[in-house]
């Protein structure tokens, strides 16, 4: 295999507030292939998008800072990158999307404006020939009638729509990373299926390598290639899509498949879901040992003492438990 | 006995019954001017609940579900149609008798930090129906409360707590809570657990079924998660702009669809695991809008399977099997080898 088009290790992204530190990200290490999907899964606060946002330094000081750890895209460590080299990286290499393109994109500008600009500015088009790209990226994601779409502003796009325009911007510089920050959460099921498919297809013919974070399973399973599963700051859970879903080894991992209401399995007769008990810890506060410990069904006293390593249990699979260290 | 084991063929009481609801919202040109143009957010809906069941209704945004959720409560005041609230006719009721039937209809609400007043402490916001009905005065309300607390799984010693010192599905128990208070009949649960976590909506879901059993409860279940609708509905609403496109008990919804609708939204569904990465019905386009919706058959546009006559005329609501009724010209055969489940 190719050397990996993204590494990153050990990395601590912590906050800094009221004389407290919350330890967001805490030694994160993953890798992302070129032309493959890694789908970054966990719940609020897990830290997915703290990751995402530390590989692109959008993390604000002075209140977060990386205080540790490589982000090595391409050759080049981010984590010591200047701003200068960030800003050309930002969209030129590496785009992001989020899940609500109305707060991403300008209210008062047109949209083939907006997509105009950014491969003006970041390749230097003319102003005529960057609207006529605007239009070509437009029928790329499969905007109907682009060139009325290029002079509307996106209060006149559905919400299914104006995802197509931020993927299109994202895209227009042909970047070799997408990060997807729960690009289809805003919307219905079957604008979320057009979307998936579209971000398929584009990274099919483009080959590029796309960083999906997402709280959805579902969303993971039928797109991503590996997956990693982030529980308080740490990965607890890595391996390809196929091995994870057919055997989850984290406790936090099998508590939250199974306690997904299925829509292609009918329920138990007695309609309780496996509900995983408790609540996450408090990142200003995590207990001592494993972080999982008070909501695992499989706690036992090691646990408490002493933080379970992430080890690779083979083919790829790595878990960060005690019971699973290889 | 809760609703789990009713089916279509020996339905319970009826409850609520809807007959013909519409809600038209008028939209004003300009300053001033007349309203010429009305979207109509639901639009001639009849359906009735059960006592005892759990009725889903799924549909994605603007689909009026929310909208007919909130007539119920007259928290919207419906533009047509009658409501028969246990025998009585709730829109023909005057503000005294209305304030006596909220009694027995509550709703929880999706977003528990926007519904929870951030300056009340906890007990406040609980017994606040106590407080308006004038119920439990005194110490009693406040052991009233604690009861209902820990009835929802909250700890009673946080009764002088502010919502803000809960987390999400602490602050859903509490809306929970305040809405089990009076000991209601009817539940509309407004999007309940589409806020929470994965992992702690399954603790909420669990707590409205156990709680359902417990009391008899009735629940109108509105939301756009298909896989919680199956988990917790008996029988299940399709809504697509302001209308039920197809109802259906939700064993038999979910195995054979027969609105082509339906089927497109079940198969859009991702699902949790690799097996079941297979064909999948992507419809084109958006929802239309609700202000001009398409001629005949509102779905036309979008579906797979249209002919001329949807484009013309809308398909009335039509039994396809006993408890089984679906609004299209031409529904699918539910004997057909299905791709996807």
């Amino acid at each position: 295999m190719d050397a990996p088009l993204l590494s990153i290790a050990d990395l601590h992204t912590y906050f800094f507030v009221d004389g407290n530190v919350a330890k967001a990200v805490r030694g994160v290490d993953l890798s992302i292939g070129r032309g493959e999907t890694l789908g970054l899964v966990g719940e609020s606060g897990s830290g997915k998008s703290v990751t995402a946002q530390s590989i692109l330094r959008l993390i604000q000081p002075p209140a977060g800072r990386i205080v540790q750890g490589s982000i090595v895209f391409d050759g080049t460590d981010l984590a010591l990158a200047t701003e200068e080299e960030m800003r050309r990286i930002r969209g030129n290499s590496i785009s992001m999307i989020f899940q609500e393109p109305m707060t991403s994109l300008n209210p008062v500008i047109r949209i083939g404006e907006q997509i105009a600009e950014v491969v003006r500015l970041h390749r230097g088009l003319p102003p005529k020939e960057a609207l006529r790209y605007a239009i070509d990226m437009l029928t790329k994601v499969g905007i109907a009638e682009p060139a009325r779409r290029v002079m509307q502003f996106p209060h006149e796009l559905s919400g299914g729509m104006r995802q197509r325009v931020m993927i299109a911007m994202a895209l227009a510089c042909e970047p070799k990373m997408l990060i997807a920050d729960e690009p289809t959460t805003a919307l219905d099921v079957t604008i979320q299926a057009q979307i998936l498919e579209l971000m398929r297809a584009l990274q099919h013919e483009a080959g590029i390598s796309i960083l999906l974070i997402t709280h959805d399973l579902g969303v993971v399973a039928e797109t991503a290639h590996r997956v990693a599963v982030m529980y308080a700051g740490q990965i607890v859970e890595r391996a390809d899509v196929a091995r994870l879903f057919d055997r989850p080894l984290h406790p936090y991992t099998e508590g939250l498949m199974a306690s997904i209401p299925r829509v292609d399995e009918a329920p138990s007769p007695d309609r309780m879901l496996p509900a995983i008990s408790g609540v996450v810890p408090n990142l200003l506060d995590l207990p001592t040992g494993c972080a999982f410990q008070d909501r695992c069904p499989k706690v036992h006293e090691r646990c408490r003492r002493e933080e379970p390593p992430l080890s690779d249990v083979g083919q790829g699979h790595a878990v960060r438990c005690w019971l699973h260290v290889g | 006995m809760s609703a789990s084991n009713m089916s279509a063929s020996t339905p319970g009481r009826v409850l609520v019954e809807i007959d013909g609801l519409k809600k038209h919202f008028p939209i004003r040109a300009r300053f001033l001017g007349r309203s010429t143009d009305s979207v109509r957010a639901v639009d001639d809906v009849s359906l009735t609940v059960h006592q005892g069941e759990t009725l889903g209704l799924v549909g994605e945004s603007g689909c009026g579900k929310s909208t007919l959720g909130r007539c119920l409560l007259r928290l919207e005041e419906p533009t047509a149609g009658r409501i028969v609230f246990d025998g009585q006719d709730l829109l023909s009721q005057d503000r005294t008798a209305m304030r006596r039937l909220r009694r027995d209809i509550q709703i929880v609400f999706q977003d528990p930090y926007a519904s929870l007043n951030p300056r009340k402490k906890v007990g406040a916001i609980i017994g606040e129906a106590f407080r308006i009905h004038g119920l439990h005065e005194g110490p009693e309300r406040r052991r009233k409360v604690e009861e209902l607390m820990s009835l929802v799984g909250l700890r009673p010693e946080h009764i002088d707590r502010y919502p803000h010192e809960f987390s999400g599905g602490q602050r859903q128990r509490i809306g929970i809570a305040r809405a089990l208070a009076l000991h209601p009949k009817f539940i509309v649960a407004d999007e309940a657990v589409s806020a929470l976590d994965v992992s702690i909506q399954a603790q909420i879901l669990n707590l409205l079924v156990e709680l359902q059993r417990r009391f008899g409860l009735t629940y109108l279940f509105i939301s756009h998660n298909l896989g919680v609708v199956r988990h917790v509905s008996d029988r299940v609403g399709v809504m697509y702009l302001g209308r039920i496109v197809e109802l259906a008990p939700t064993a038999a919804l979910f195995a054979a669809p027969s609105h082509p609708y339906t089927e497109a939204l079940l198969s859009a569904v991702p699902r949790p695991s690799v097996g079941a990465r297979a064909q999948r019905i992507v419809l084109p386009g958006d929802p239309p809008s609700p202000l001009r919706p398409p001629s005949g058959c509102a779905f036309h546009p979008r579906c797979p399977h249209r002919q001329d006559i949807c484009t013309r005329e809308a398909p009335p609501l039509t039994q396809r099997a006993p408890g089984h009724t679906v609004a299209c010209h031409f529904p699918l055969d539910p004997n057909r080898s299905r791709q996807r489940r």
